[in-house]
């Protein structure tokens, strides 16, 4: 890994598009900005790890889909999606 | 072309079946390739998501309107460009499921849903900005 020293406003650039701006460091926490283009996916890692983990659990649960036989699931309406694209 | 599954033996299934995920599902780096396989038990909306490039790789997947009362999001910008979606519409929303040994447990991961672009047969799994959990549980009756 490569590691870099920064200090309060100083930024790294990575791969001349993403920066990384040391916004604020203070009793072992730091903030950080970052600015990149919008293909880029940015997230706190625990949110993939979550998510990596409820794929795998969702997996391994493929043969339990039969247990659900015969249980009373309370099942809505098909209701209206709501969801939203920005047309361009 | 066909499939040996563990939970409905054998599949067949056409080239136009095929939903071309643009990224791989976290986790499972490298499977891009899937098919939908129907549960026909009437009542069950759990369906299966089948890799057909490792036969042992299978999502649990459902219908998340069935269960969740306001599921509403925006996709962003970068994933309507990837799938080519032109209109809500052409859109199938699945959320992953995990359904455990005590199945009134069965949980639903509201925060990354699985977008299928029907027209396209692409797909994402996708990480919404909105607040949702990872475990939502759906299972209303005989709640302890």
């Amino acid at each position: 890994m490569l590691v870099l020293s920064r200090k309060k406003n100083e930024s790294i650039i990575i791969d001349g598009k993403i920066e990384i701006k040391i916004i604020e460091s203070e009793d072992g926490r730091v903030r950080i900005g970052i600015e990149a283009p919008k293909e880029i996916q940015i997230h706190r890692k625990e949110v993939f790890d979550e998510i990596e983990k409820e794929n795998k659990a969702s997996v391994s649960s493929k043969l339990n889909l039969d247990k659900l036989k015969g249980q009373a699931l309370e099942i809505k309406e098909k209701q209206e999606k709501n969801i939203r694209i920005n047309k361009k | 072309m066909k499939i040996q599954t563990d939970y409905r033996g054998e599949v067949e299934y056409q080239e136009e079946d095929v939903i071309h995920m643009t990224d791989s599902l976290y986790g499972f780096e490298g499977l891009k390739k899937f098919i939908l396989i129907a549960n026909v038990e009437p009542g069950l909306p759990f369906h299966w998501l089948q890799s057909i490039e490792d036969e042992s790789l299978t999502f649990v997947i459902t219908d998340p309107f069935l269960f969740v009362e306001k599921y509403d999001f925006e996709l962003d910008d970068h994933t309507v460009d990837q799938l080519n979606i032109e209109s809500v519409e052409d859109i199938l929303v699945y959320t992953t499921a995990i359904i455990p040994e005590k199945v009134e447990d069965i949980t639903v991961n509201l925060k990354s849903p699985i977008i299928i672009n029907l027209k396209e047969r692409k797909g994402k799994q996708v990480i919404l900005n909105e607040d949702y959990p990872y475990k939502q549980k759906i299972f209303k009756k005989g709640e302890h």
